[in-house]
């Protein structure tokens, strides 16, 4: 990890730093805030992404560095900035469980609205695609293997249940097709909520996706199916090409905004009011319906499953 | 509220804390602050006060010694008292900063909420030719490098960097003395600090947005035998000291550098 | 923090003497603000982006102090030099010294002439924070080593290899003195710095991507701009075969002087505008666009 963090700070200090540095900020970057990794990658992102750099992981990084009798104590914003990347490459990389894996990836991926028109001034392009790689997508991809079943009998034997009896008597085959069954059925329920004509009436572009997007995430039973999110938004979208600045799209979600956790997305907090660093610029930049639709809809996702951990 | 009032020696410290004292208990129309209680012993602003009403210069402040001046003042628009500090420090004790012998300074263990910066004559330019008078140095030795060889404005910059450090004041105000001379070279002070240190003013807009600037006279005018009559009329009358704003905007009130700083 | 309260710790009692005669007659080390002496530093100096480091190589009398104190001064006399704007120093004390002795090089003091100079051994790191409206915030950093230094490593082969800056360094500018150049001082210049350049490479010095550059400096000395033209044609040639690198850059110049002196501006903002330059390692705007990305897949 050392020569990943020799590589990240490549660029950003006038003397690379000696192995022995190297080293100590590895440990420092690990240890700083272990016990709460979500906060810390949220912080973290923010602090790349904007180049605002948390004071409590300044105040640490040097206090740590003292207390080793580092020489060097005081390290410029701009490398804090990327000890803050390491920080979340560093957290992603060595989480051993699978999905908290791809959603601290897919927080800092959502952070990264943050950077939109503003993509050149981010380093290390080639770290940050590596934790691309762990988008939730590729998780709900690789873990959602409910398959399609072209035929089956099962629909028929529940209809013939009679309760308190014939639950138990399904063998392990027929729950499996029970699964494909009951994804079929959230898929259906998706379809449906698509074809809802009061939100599809809605004539702003923006606060129809909106709206059909949380009313998605909201229904859903199940988290962890493959669902085809990004069609789902092009069909709410229904064809708009409208680009519009954030500011003014938020202002007119703002009659429909609720209480929504926002424990780590942008957008959900600037929905709801909070301070967000840095989103001066963002506010002033113009995002199209879908953009706007797949950003909202993976902060949602991410909330409600971080949520869904932590009960 | 404790307020810390500094700059190199000679640019207006004390004349204006005895002109201030005088103020403060002879209001001027509208004046920000009064006093709210005379001090108990007014001693030692009387000695700053007499050379002021003399219409004299005023002896140098004590190098080495802090005299700490408690006011309880009262703002005029909502009645509220404020107490305010106010330490007399010689300025040799802060142009000692520079030379890293300011013991005294780094000693004092008050924390001020507020820097109020005296600067006087900032175009004392580095470009100046220094030397000349020195045509006729020939095989001597080198001239050493010196005080007086550090700009005005880099003096004034290292001061406010370092006073910075070690009390971590939330609230600046910078007072161009003696501005009876500028007034009708420079509408404001921001003008004046603009054309005569960028480099200051960048520093200033950079680290302290917030400053407030003002350009003060407290002496009124230059002292000279044909002008004593004329001030102390003015002193009389209240139109003496005056301030003006970074707006341009004159005024006679002179608590109004440390009104902003409350 | 630490490293500022040390700087104005007094030694003396409360008391404020006059300032007293130091050790050496330059006062070194008395004042805050005095260039800084240690590479290490420069890692700790506060700064939104990497420092943009320069070196000024010469010898004794070429000019890089004359030019430093030119663009300090100009930093402080002009709003901008291109758009950027000078607001704080680590080493402000360290650039007024370089002003004095450039006044004193002005006022031609009748005092033997290597008195005039920065020393061996003196403190030479200069930082410039610098400020665009638009782009932000710049740390210019620049060596300013005596040349008695640089004889110094052109004289002993290990000695540059303590000097991690100049390993580190963004811009290289060797200084060549104009006059000397043209005149019986030639041979004596083009092999100190013939040693000095086998040296640095020796040491590994070549193999970043520094740029390099010459500074023709005193150009308002050369009365035979043919002899010139000549000599400086050699003179790139045998740095290009020493070093096996195109130099890339030549600047003639006066540095001691700011009145109309154009090319000496331009080269000022050469070192602000160019010293780092961006590099095609930035992101391209959709590779990092994550979402566009997804939706273009989509389409």
């Amino acid at each position: 990890m050392e020569r990943k963090l020799a590589i990240i700070l490549d660029g950003a200090v006038a003397i690379p730093y000696d192995n022995e540095l190297l080293t100590q900020l590895v440990t420092i970057c690990r240890s700083y805030k272990e016990n709460d990794l979500f906060v810390k990658i949220d912080e973290c992102s923010l602090s790349f992404i904007t180049g605002i750099v948390s004071e409590d992981f300044s105040d640490y990084v040097a206090n740590t560095l003292k207390d080793n009798d580092s020489e060097l104590t005081t390290l410029p914003t701009n490398v804090i900035a990327r000890l803050s990347l390491f920080s979340v490459y560093l957290t992603v990389l060595e989480e051993s469980d699978d999905l908290k894996q791809h959603l601290y990836a897919t927080m800092f991926m959502n952070a990264m609205i943050l950077a939109k028109g503003r993509w050149n001034e981010l380093s290390n392009e080639v770290v940050i695609r590596e934790i691309y790689k762990f988008h939730i997508t590729n998780y709900l991809s690789e873990h959602d293997t409910t398959g399609e079943v072209l035929s089956t009998s099962i629909i028929s034997i529940i209809a013939k249940f009679r309760t308190g009896n014939d639950e138990n008597k399904l063998n392990k085959l027929q729950i499996k097709d029970l699964q494909t069954i009951a994804k079929d059925a959230a898929y259906y329920r998706c379809d449906e909520l698509l074809k809802n004509q009061e939100l599809l009436n809605i004539s702003n572009p923006f606060v129809r996706v909106y709206s059909i997007i949380t009313r998605l995430v909201d229904s859903y039973q199940y988290l962890y199916y493959n669902y085809d999110a990004e069609a789902y938004i092009i069909q709410s979208a229904n064809g708009e090409k409208k680009n519009k600045m954030l500011s003014n799209i938020l202002k007119d979600i703002e009659p429909l905004s609720r209480d929504i956790n926002t424990g780590t997305s942008v957008l959900l907090r600037l929905i709801n009011k909070e301070q967000v660093k840095n989103s001066d610029f963002l506010l002033q930049r113009k995002l199209n319906v879908i953009e706007f639709g797949i950003y909202l809809y993976y902060e949602l996702l991410t909330e409600q499953m971080i949520e869904k951990l932590e009960e | 509220m404790k307020c810390l009032i500094a700059g190199m020696p000679s640019t207006g410290k004390t004349t204006f804390i005895g002109a201030l004292s005088y103020l403060l208990s002879n209001p001027v129309e509208g004046q920000a602050l009064s006093f709210a209680e005379i001090p108990a012993d007014f001693s030692y602003l009387n000695r700053l006060q007499q050379p002021w009403l003399s219409i004299k210069e005023v002896d140098r402040t004590q190098i080495g010694g802090a005299t700490n001046i408690e006011l309880s003042l009262k703002r005029n628009t909502d009645g509220n008292v404020i107490s305010v500090s106010l330490p007399d420090i010689a300025g040799e004790n802060f142009q000692a900063i520079v030379q890293k012998q300011s013991q005294l300074i780094k000693d004092w263990d008050s924390e001020p909420d507020s820097l109020m910066l005296f600067i006087k004559d900032l175009n004392s330019s580095v470009f100046a030719d220094q030397f000349q008078n020195d045509d006729t140095i020939k095989d001597t030795k080198l001239p050493s490098f010196d005080m007086k060889d550090i700009s005005n404005e880099v003096q004034n910059v290292l001061i406010l960097k370092e006073l910075h450090n070690l009390f971590p004041w939330k609230k600046l105000a910078i007072c161009f003395t003696a501005w009876d001379v500028y007034q009708n070279d420079y509408s404001n002070p921001r003008e004046y600090l603009k054309q005569n240190s960028r480099f200051m003013n960048n520093f200033i807009k950079r680290y302290f947005p917030d400053a407030k600037l003002f350009g003060i006279s407290a002496q009124g005018d230059i002292y000279s035998t044909e002008n004593v009559e004329s001030l102390i009329e003015k002193t009389e009358n209240g139109q003496r000291s005056f301030v003006v704003t970074e707006d341009g905007i004159k005024s006679y009130d002179l608590t109004l550098p440390l009104s902003s700083l409350i | 923090m630490d490293d500022k309260i040390e700087l104005i710790t007094g030694v003396n009692p409360a008391e404020v003497p006059a300032v007293k005669p130091a050790e050496r007659a330059d006062n070194i080390g008395q004042f805050i603000g005095e260039a800084m002496s240690d590479d290490q530093k420069i890692n700790a100096l506060m700064s939104s982006s990497k420092p943009e480091i320069t070196v000024l190589v010469g010898f004794v009398g070429y000019g890089k102090t004359s030019f430093v104190s030119s663009f300090y001064q100009t930093l402080l006399q002009k709003e901008d030099i291109a758009g950027y704007a000078f607001y704080d120093s680590e080493t402000l004390v360290g650039l007024e010294r370089r002003s004095f002795l450039r006044r004193l090089n002005d006022r031609n003091i009748e005092i033997a002439p290597e008195t005039k100079r920065t020393v061996l051994g003196e403190p030479y790191l200069l930082t410039f924070h610098l400020s665009h409206p638009q782009y932000g915030d710049k740390l210019v950093v620049i060596s300013d080593h005596s040349g008695e230094d640089y004889a110094d490593y052109a004289a002993k082969k290990g000695k540059i290899a303590d000097d991690i800056l100049i390993k580190n360094a963004d811009r290289i500018m060797f200084f060549v003195d104009s006059e000397k150049l043209c005149n019986e001082q030639r041979l004596s210049l083009t092999t100190q710095y013939q040693q000095l350049l086998r040296n640095m490479k020796e040491n590994g010095l070549f193999v970043r991507k520094t740029k390099l550059q010459l500074v023709f400096n005193k150009i308002d000395k050369v009365n035979d701009e043919n002899k010139f033209g000549k000599e400086k044609e050699k003179l790139i040639t045998n740095f290009e075969d020493i070093i096996n690198l195109k130099i890339g850059q030549t600047f003639e110049i006066r540095a001691n002087s700011l009145k109309n002196n154009n090319k000496l501006i331009s080269l000022f903002e050469d070192i602000i505008l160019h010293t780092v330059e961006e590099t095609s390692n930035q992101p391209q705007a959709s590779s990092l666009d994550w979402v566009n990305e997804m939706i273009n897949k989509k389409k």
